[in-house]
Formats: structure tokens, C-alpha cells, sequence
């Protein structure tokens, strides 16, 4: 079932310079209450990538992916498979293989019956889907499982069912929509690796939706991220996390999620200033053409150190207030005396928990910090302390739009 | 409100197919409705004719809207007493059957205790029973304790006859309520009684009262035992609904304006409980 | 909890009556409430199905009821041997079945038409609900009336379409078939209900993996949905067939048993031997052996519906 169709004469809205395996274009949806949930998607996912979509609840992530299996129509543009204009087409005729979070395997049948249904309905023989269930059940471990009903599955060996349907028949892609979310955390991981060594077994275009940035960094080729129905950024994880689209993406990716506040850029971007501390920058990380005046400043919790050295040469004077061990690291709180950010430009849900953070006075103007550090460092609460970056790790955002004006250098350790 | 500022999404040909499929349903839906409608109206109609209209061979649809029939219906014949012996003996024998079957049904829920599902399925297999197959006894019963003829003696038919599902679908009610909330008023110094009185029943008020509608139209409706055991003085609104049919002379136009007042209020209840209808009349098996 | 302390510490000690007696109380207190209620039902159950077991053994008529004479299984006999018995097994079979599973297939095609919202679906859901509620009775006068030879629509109806006049109730070929379709008039709505509840509670997303592994909705139908709504099936099933038996006033409004003998049920004749023949003793054997009709049959058609499930 090599199905690498031929590209159709009369189908314009195909990408031809490679392989598309999935092309949204201008994909809207607004469902009949009234709730837009996409708006103007554009997204080519090549051939055989793993892409994952992830964003906050509600942003879009499971509605794009019904779209793209038919089970829901958009209200507006186009979706192509492999080259082929599915718009018009029921998940009947898609061939495409989908994991429901729910797993949504067939209760009345074994799993047996569960894996050998989509050949069953594709008019396959008795021994070729026998042969096909076995191997499958084979590559997933379901082998001694097969006369059972779902109902007698452990949550873990339902998930692997649910994959092994979708496995057995070849699809032109791989839907996923939250398939390790009802997983205990261990299996969680465990799966997570089993899925990324199958695709590359495989090599079938694969959409992975989730909520878990984590998960999206960890497993995805590229990562789209959505929010309120908009693609934000569609890249790699690296890129994600280093060179973000906007102050969006910068507080979404990355855990603990990184420090923002107000800051004052100095004119001719030469300086920054946070807090009342001048932060002057190297020509190497001046932003042409960026008028003076208030901006967000970001840095990463990871990008601060206890000590000074070549790449940690500005310093910063704080006071701890909470300090939590990791083992290897320490996360060090501290409260700073700068402006919070809009919460209408980060992701909601961590914007609240600053929020709640926020100490008693409301007067006094102060935001949250989190510093990475090593656990050598020796800071206790209460005691005054100094930690260490690099404006090579600085990312600037506009302050009406949340846009990225600077971002940090490339080349920046993965968080773990 | 953020849509308002985005192009007017242009149909897709799977929308507009998935559209017109809608339209050829909601049409069948309507044709089905309508046929299983059409008796009604007719009936309600009819109530609203004339005596000629109502023998008139080329039917007319539509009618000129006269209350006369259903004045004439209430004061010219017993049938007003009837309709008020209908709604004494189906509001009693539900208040009784919603007293007893409520201190059955708490305990079956809440407490543990071997046999439990045992007394809950002899309740039920009660329901399987045909009423002609007891009636014999029934009326040989009622006759010798002298009920026979007194509106009692349906009260305490029809309350055994409406018991196994009140104690069915009130334990599924209560049931549904999480023990916590119970226990939460235990541990904060409420007894059993205290505590069934305050906090379940307040919070179970929609399942007695849908309970309650689907007894009442049990009742309400009911005519095998009402024929048998009442008198003259005691006619239920079903049994007073027959006596209209004499040879000599029926008047069809009075008969229906009668038969609209029986279904009248039934409607009303049903239309009222049709959230918990089905699973009312599935016994709670099906919600 | 002062008083549970010491009934504790108290029943540790040494046991005492009154210790079993509170032991008693904690343990069953609880469920004294049951009590009147069960006391109720117990009587009106017991005492009626043991009485009529009772008389369903004796010759007892009560046209001169001094004279009643013990008669075994004399009744029972009696009714096994009579052609009229069988005719009522008969035509309260043939009502029960097809009208039941008429209104099944109906009630599930209805039910699939509503299973997607359409504007007016509720309303349309209200006004289908309304013939299910309407006294049987009123059934009966109202199809009499409809179905009158001289002047009810349904006559006007066959008229126009040249069929002439046609008397529903008093052809003995049709008499049956007409109270069939009454019937389904009146209960198709009830399995509509039932169904329309069993396919909403089909989970969507079993439906969803159905269309994504390629099966059209006619194949969802029979490979998921029909197994999944078994249970809400059969209790449906078994409701109706439970009350399609007692088929009575619909019969007592219209055919009376008539003509000759097509529509005579089992209720019906029941009720003709005991009150109109007064041969109590003999409607008594007649409702035990009803009974027993009734159960056997329930039970196999609800074991045929959910057995076939686990099977498979
Ligand atoms: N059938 C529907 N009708 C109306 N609104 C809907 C429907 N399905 C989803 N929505 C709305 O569309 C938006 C996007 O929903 P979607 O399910 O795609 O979110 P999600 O990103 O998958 O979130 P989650 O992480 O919680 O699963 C939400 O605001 C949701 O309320
Ligand atoms: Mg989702």
C-alpha cells in the first residue's frame, strides 16, 4: 500500500516544491454557536514528519486535527493529503489512521476484531488480515491479548490497542490527539519514546496534538504552536525555545516557564534598563531601528548563574525568597521591582499563578523571578545574593504586541 | 465577535451536502410527527365542532374555535365529578406511593446489606405481573374488606400498582446523589433523618417530582381496575369516558371535547417530565 | 459519639441483652422505614398470586358461590383442551409480536432520524411523545370515531383513493391488523424515546474511530451502534412485550373480542370468564397460565437479545 498518489491535474492549491504530506491553507472555523476556533490556518507538514500541535486548552489543537480527518468540516479553505484536495472528502475516504485520547476502541468487539476492523471494511482476506493483526500485534506486545475485550485491558494495554489499529493498515498519516494523557506518568514516557522509535520505523507523516510542552519539545520534528485559533510559530523545538515569535511562545515553551517583566530600552538600543539597573548592550545584540521606550524583557530561568564567568558577565543583586532543591539544581524565587507584563500576551495559565503569587501590597510595583542554578550555590532565603547572565540570553518583546524584537543567541543548553 | 471581522466563510461542497442531508431529515421528522400527530388534532378538533360538523362525511380541517362542547361536557353530565374522582385518586395514591416508596428506596441505596438486589428485583418482577391475572383476588379482597365501590380502593390499587417503579427510579435517584454530600451533613452533627430530610431530598426534588408526574399518569389513565371497582358515585374520568357511547345516541363532538380533557393535563405533566421520561418509563434502566 | 464510645467500651466488657439489642438496632435501625412499604406490597402480592392459586384449584363459580368443589387440575385441563384457549394464545401472539417488533424497527428508525440536531428537533420530539400518554381508552372512542363507516375520516380517506368503505373493526381480516396499528400508534413514540436516549449514549468518539477506520454509516450501524444499544433494547423490548400481554381496554373500546372470535386475548378472555362468566376458579387457572406465558416469553426474547452479545 505504497499510496504515494499522483498529484491530480486541477488541484492548484498544492505546494510543489517537495513532498507535502499535509498542506492546510487558510483553514477557518467557527462552529455553529458562534466560537471561532481556527482562523486562517496555513501549515505545510512535509512527508513523513512528526509534527506536534500544542497550545493552551481550548486554543484550536483538537479542532485542527478533526479537520484534517474529516470529522469535522471547516468553514473555510482547503486540506490536502499528499497532494490530494480532501476538502470535500468523510474520514471514510481520507485514509488516515487516528489514536482518540479516549482510545475510543470498540467495546463489543476483541481486540482481535478491533485491530483486523479498518482491513475488514477495506475488503481484505481472512489471511491477509490475520497475518497483518499478528505482525502488528507483535511490534506493540499485544500478542497474548488478543481474545480479550477492551473492557478487561489495563489503561496502558488499551492505549497500545488503540495505536495498533491505527498502525495495521498504512495510512497516509497518523493522527494523535492527546494519546498518553489518561497514561500514569512512568508509562507516560515510556510511550512517548515507543511512539518516536515507531515513526522512525515507519516513516509515516504523523500530527501530534497535546497540551504538554514537554511533550511537544521532546517528541516533534517541528512544533506548531496555536493559540485563541492562531498558529503562532511552526518550527523546531530548538528554534521554539531560542528564537520565539513572541512573548506568546517564550512563556508557553519552556519549564519553569521564563521570567518577563517591563523594562525600558535605552535609545539606539544601547541599554536596557530592568529595575533600575542599566543593562548595556554589545553592538552584537543592538536591534536596529528600535525607537526608545518601554519594552518586556525575558530571561530564562536556566540562563542564570551563581558565578561570574565568560557567558554569565552581568550581574543581578536579589534576595531569595523561596528556594526549591531538584537534587542536581536549585530553583531560586525572588521578586523584583519591575512592572509585570500584560497577562493578555502570555499563556493564561501561568500568567495566573504569577498573579496569585503576587505578594499582599498591591502598591508595590514587583514581579516573580525564578533563577536556575546549581546547587553548589549555597543561597538561603532571606539573604542577599547575587546571580549572573549573559545579555546573549536577553530576549526583548515589543510592548503593545508582544512581538519578538531580540531574540536570545542561538546555542543554549536544552532544559531537561 | 472577533468572526465579525474575518470574510464571510465560503460553504464548502461537504457543508452544503452535510446542509441539504439536514433538510431531507428534518423534513421526514416533520411528515413522521405530523402522522403521528394527525389523531390528535383530530380529536382536538372534533372537540371544537358542532354536531353536525362532527357527523359531516366531507371533514372539515379547520374549525371556527367553540368552547360550548367542553362547558356542556362539564356541567351537563357527571363527567365533571368524574374528572375530579380521577385527580383525588391519582394525586393520593401518588403522595402514597412516593411516601412509601422513598423509605424503601433510601435504605435500598444507601445502606449495605446482604439481599439487598434480591428485594430491589422481586420489587421489580412485580411490575411483570398482568393486572387481569390479580384482579380476581384484588376484587375478592377489596369486597370483603367492604372497599369495593369506595374511591379507597383504587388509591390502594394504583398505589400498588405505581410502587415498584417509584421504589425503581427513586433508588436510581438516590443513588446518583454522591454519598459524600450525606456524609459531609453526618460529620457535621445531622442525624439519618436530619440529614434525608435537609440534604437528599432537596437535592432529589427533580427526580420525586418527574417520579411523581409518571405515577399521576398511570393513575390518571388507568381503566381496568377503575371499571371493576368503582360505582356509579365513583366513576373515574377513563370509566365516565365510556358511559358517553350508548346505543341511542353519540355525540362525537362532546365525546372528544371529554376525551381532550382527559389527555389535557396528562400532556401537560409528560410534557413537563420529558426529561426524565425515558428513564421513567425504562424504570431508570436506560437514563 | 459519647454514646458510641460507651456502647464499645460497655459491649467489650461483658455482652449483655441490651447489647444485642443496640448491636440489633445499629445494624437493621436503619432499614425499619422499609417496613410498611414492604408489609404493602408483600400483601397485595403474595396474598392475591396465593388466593388465586388457591381458587385456580377449585370449581367455583360464582353464580352460586356456596357450591365450590375441589377440583385439581381440572381447570388447567380443562383450558389446555379448549380450541378457544389456543385461539387466544394465538391472536395474543400474533398482536404481541408484530407489534412490538414493528414498533421496535419504527420507533429505531425514527430515533435515527432525530439522532443529529436539526432546527425544531425538540419540538418535533414533544408533539411525537404525545400519543404514548393518551388514556387507552381514549384510543379506543377516538378510533372508533375515526374509523366510523359512515362519516369517519379514515372512510372519507379510502373513499377518495377508491378503495370504498371499509369497516376496520367489523372485517374479520382486518379487525386484528387494525388494533396492531393502534397499538403502534400509540407505542412507537415510547421506543422512539428509548432509542433516541440508547443512540445518544453511544459513545461519539466509537462512532468517530468507525468513520476514521473507513466504515460508512450504514456499516456503523450494524457493526457498532445496534450492538452497543442491545441493553436499552432489550429492556425496551421486554417493557413492551410486558404490556402489549395485558392488551385490554383498546379491546374492551372497539372489537370486544369480535368479530367472532379474532381479537379475543388472553386478558380479554380472562376477564370474560371471570366477570361476565363468573367462573372464577377457571379465570384463575386462566391467569396462572398467562402468567406463565407472559415470564417464558420475556425471559427467552431478553435472553436472545443480550445472550447473542456475550457471544460474540
Ligand atoms: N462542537 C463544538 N461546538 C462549539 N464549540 C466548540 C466545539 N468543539 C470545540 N469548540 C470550541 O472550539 C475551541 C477549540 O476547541 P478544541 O477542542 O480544538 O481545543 P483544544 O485545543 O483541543 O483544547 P484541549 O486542550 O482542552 O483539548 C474551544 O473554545 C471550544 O470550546
Ligand atoms: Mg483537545
Amino acid at each position: 500500500m505504497t499510496a504515494h498518489s499522483s498529484i491530480k491535474e486541477g488541484t492548484p492549491r498544492v505546494s510543489k516544491t517537495k513532498a507535502a504530506g499535509i498542506e492546510f491553507s487558510a483553514v477557518n472555523m467557527t462552529f455553529a454557536d458562534g466560537t471561532t476556533a481556527l482562523k486562517s490556518l496555513d501549515l505545510v507538514i512535509e512527508e513523513g514528519e512528526f509534527v506536534v500541535f500544542v497550545g493552551p486548552s481550548g486554543c484550536g489543537k483538537s479542532t485542527a486535527l478533526r479537520i484534517l480527518a474529516g470529522l469535522e468540516q471547516a468553514t473555510g479553505g482547503t486540506i490536502a493529503i499528499k497532494g490530494r484536495d480532501v476538502t470535500d472528502l468523510g474520514p471514510q475516504h481520507r485514509d488516515i489512521a487516528m489514536v482518540f485520547q479516549s482510545y475510543a476502541l470498540y467495546p463489543h468487539k476483541t481486540v482481535y476484531e478491533n485491530l483486523a476492523y479498518p482491513l475488514k471494511i477495506r475488503g481484505l482476506g481472512k489471511a491477509a488480515i490475520e497475518t497483518a493483526v499478528a505482525g502488528v500485534a507483535d511490534l506493540l506486545g499485544l500478542a497474548a491479548l488478543l481474545q480479550r475485550k477492551p473492557g478487561a485491558l489495563s489503561g496502558g494495554q488499551r492505549q497500545r490497542v488503540a495505536m495498533g489499529r491505527a498502525l495495521v493498515r498504512n495510512p497516509k498519516a497518523f493522527l494523535m490527539d492527546e494519546p498518553l494523557s489518561n497514561l500514569d506518568a512512568a508509562l507516560r514516557v515510556e510511550m512517548r519514546g515507543e511512539i518516536r522509535r515507531l515513526h522512525r520505523r515507519l516513516g509515516v507523516t504523523t500530527v501530534y496534538v497535546t497540551h504538554d510542552q514537554v511533550e511537544a519539545m521532546t517528541m516533534g520534528d517541528r512544533v506548531a504552536v496555536l493559540r485563541g485559533g492562531e498558529l503562532q510559530q511552526f518550527d523546531a523545538p530548538q528554534r521554539l525555545y531560542e528564537q520565539p515569535a513572541n512573548m506568546f511562545v517564550a512563556s508557553f515553551i519552556g519549564s519553569p516557564a521564563i521570567n518577563l517583566a517591563m523594562a525600558e530600552l535605552g535609545a539606539g538600543s544601547a541599554a536596557v534598563t530592568l529595575a533600575g539597573n542599566a543593562i548595556p548592550l554589545p553592538p552584537s545584540r543592538r536591534v536596529e531601528g528600535q525607537s526608545a521606550g518601554p519594552v518586556m524583557i525575558g530571561i530564562r530561568p536556566e540562563a542564570f548563574s551563581y558565578r561570574r564567568d565568560l557567558e554569565h558577565d552581568v550581574s543581578l543583586t536579589i534576595t531569595p525568597d523561596l528556594i526549591e532543591s531538584l537534587g542536581a539544581e536549585l530553583l531560586v524565587h525572588f521578586a523584583i521591582p519591575a512592572a509585570s507584563v500584560p497577562v493578555a500576551l502570555t499563556s493564561s495559565a501561568k500568567s495566573a499563578v504569577s498573579q496569585i503569587s503576587l505578594p499582599g501590597n498591591a502598591r508595590e510595583v514587583s514581579t516573580r523571578f525564578v533563577a536556575k542554578l546549581d546547587a553548589r550555590c549555597a543561597y538561603a532565603v532571606g539573604q542577599e545574593a547575587t546571580v549572573w547572565f549573559s545579555t546573549d540570553h536577553l530576549m526583548l518583546f515589543e510592548a503593545a504586541t508582544g512581538r519578538t524584537i531580540l531574540a536570545s543567541a542561538p546555542m543554549l543548553k536544552l532544559p531537561v | 465577535m472577533t468572526s465579525a471581522t474575518l470574510p464571510p466563510p465560503r460553504p464548502t461542497r461537504r457543508l452544503l451536502r452535510a446542509r441539504i442531508l439536514t433538510l431531507i431529515r428534518a423534513g421526514a421528522a416533520l411528515i413522521v410527527s405530523l402522522m403521528f400527530f394527525a389523531p390528535i388534532y383530530w380529536m382536538v378538533l372534533t372537540a371544537f365542532k358542532s354536531g353536525n360538523e362532527a357527523f359531516n362525511a366531507t371533514p372539515s380541517l379547520i374549525v371556527w374555535p367553540d368552547f360550548g362542547n367542553f362547558s356542556l361536557v362539564l356541567t351537563q353530565s357527571n363527567f365533571g365529578l368524574a374528572l375530579s374522582t380521577s385527580l383525588f385518586v391519582a394525586t393520593t395514591s401518588t403522595v402514597f406511593c412516593l411516601i412509601l416508596g422513598a423509605s424503601i428506596a433510601y435504605p435500598l441505596a444507601r445502606i449495605k446489606m446482604r439481599g439487598q438486589k434480591h428485594i430491589a428485583f422481586w420489587i421489580l418482577s412485580l411490575r411483570i405481573i398482568p393486572p387481569i391475572a390479580v384482579i380476581i383476588p384484588l376484587f375478592l379482597l377489596l369486597r370483603s374488606v367492604g372497599l369495593t365501590g369506595s374511591i379507597w380502593s383504587l388509591v390502594i390499587v394504583y398505589t400498588y400498582m405505581n410502587l415498584p417503579l417509584t421504589v425503581w427510579l427513586l433508588r436510581g435517584f438516590f443513588a446518583d446523589l454522591p454519598a459524600e454530600i450525606e456524609e459531609a451533613s453526618f460529620v457535621d452533627g445531622a442525624g439519618r433523618f436530619r440529614t434525608f430530610i435537609g440534604v437528599t431530598l432537596p437535592l432529589t426534588a427533580p427526580g420525586f417530582i418527574a417520579t411523581a408526574l409518571l405515577c399521576f399518569i398511570f393513575a390518571w389513565n388507568e381503566f381496568l381496575f377503575a371499571n371493576i371497582l368503582t360505582g356509579a358515585a365513583t366513576r373515574t374520568a377513563p370509566v365516565g369516558l365510556t358511559e358517553y357511547v350508548t346505543p341511542v345516541s353519540v355525540e362525537w363532538n362532546k365525546i372528544m371535547a371529554a376525551g381532550t380533557l382527559v389527555v389535557l393535563p396528562v400532556w401537560i405533566g409528560a410534557l413537563a417530565a420529558q426529561r426524565y421520561l425515558v428513564r421513567g418509563l425504562t424504570l431508570g434502566a436506560v437514563k | 459519639m459519647s454514646d458510641s464510645i460507651s456502647t464499645i467500651t460497655r459491649g467489650s466488657h461483658h455482652r449483655s441483652r441490651r447489647d444485642g439489642w443496640t448491636w440489633f438496632a445499629r445494624r437493621y435501625g436503619a432499614l425499619l422505614p422499609m417496613a410498611p412499604g414492604m408489609l404493602f406490597l408483600v400483601l397485595m402480592s403474595i396474598y392475591p398470586t396465593v388466593y388465586s392459586l388457591v381458587i385456580s384449584l377449585f370449581r367455583w363459580n360464582l353464580s352460586d358461590p356456596t357450591r365450590m368443589r375441589f377440583g385439581g387440575w381440572h381447570n388447567y385441563g380443562l383450558l389446555l383442551t379448549d380450541a378457544t384457549f389456543w385461539n387466544a394464545v394465538i391472536v395474543t401472539f400474533k398482536f404481541v409480536t408484530i407489534a412490538v417488533s414493528l414498533e421496535l424497527v419504527l420507533g429505531l428508525a425514527i430515533a435515527l432520524l432525530f439522532f443529529q440536531r436539526f432546527p425544531g428537533d425538540r419540538f418535533l420530539r414533544a408533539i411525537l411523545i404525545l400519543p404514548m400518554v393518551v388514556a387507552p381508552v381514549v384510543v379506543g372512542l377516538l378510533s372508533r370515531y375515526m374509523l366510523n363507516v359512515q362519516f369517519g375520516i379514515v372512510t372519507f380517506v379510502t373513499e377518495a383513493l377508491g378503495f370504498g368503505r371499509v369497516d376496520f373493526f367489523g372485517e374479520p381480516d382486518l379487525a386484528l391488523g387494525t388494533l396492531i396499528v393502534i397499538d403502534i400508534w400509540q407505542w412507537t413514540p415510547f421506543m422512539f424515546l428509548i432509542m433516541l436516549a440508547a443512540l445518544q449514549g453511544v459513545p461519539e468518539d466509537i462512532i468517530e474511530a468507525a468513520k476514521v477506520d473507513g466504515a460508512r454509516p450504514v456499516r456503523i450501524l450494524f457493526d457498532h451502534i445496534l450492538h452497543l444499544i442491545r441493553y436499552p433494547v432489550a429492556v425496551a423490548v421486554a417493557l413492551r412485550l410486558i404490556d402489549a400481554f395485558r392488551v385490554y381496554d383498546i379491546i374492551f373500546m372497539t372489537t370486544r373480542g369480535g368479530p367472532i372470535d379474532v381479537t379475543q386475548t388472553l386478558s380479554w378472555q380472562i376477564y370474560d370468564a371471570g366477570f361476565k362468566s363468573l367462573d372464577i376458579g377457571y379465570a384463575a387457572a386462566y391467569s396462572w397460565l398467562m402468567l406463565i406465558i407472559v415470564v417464558v416469553t420475556v425471559t427467552l426474547v431478553l435472553r436472545l437479545l443480550l445472550n447473542e452479545q456475550a457471544s460474540r
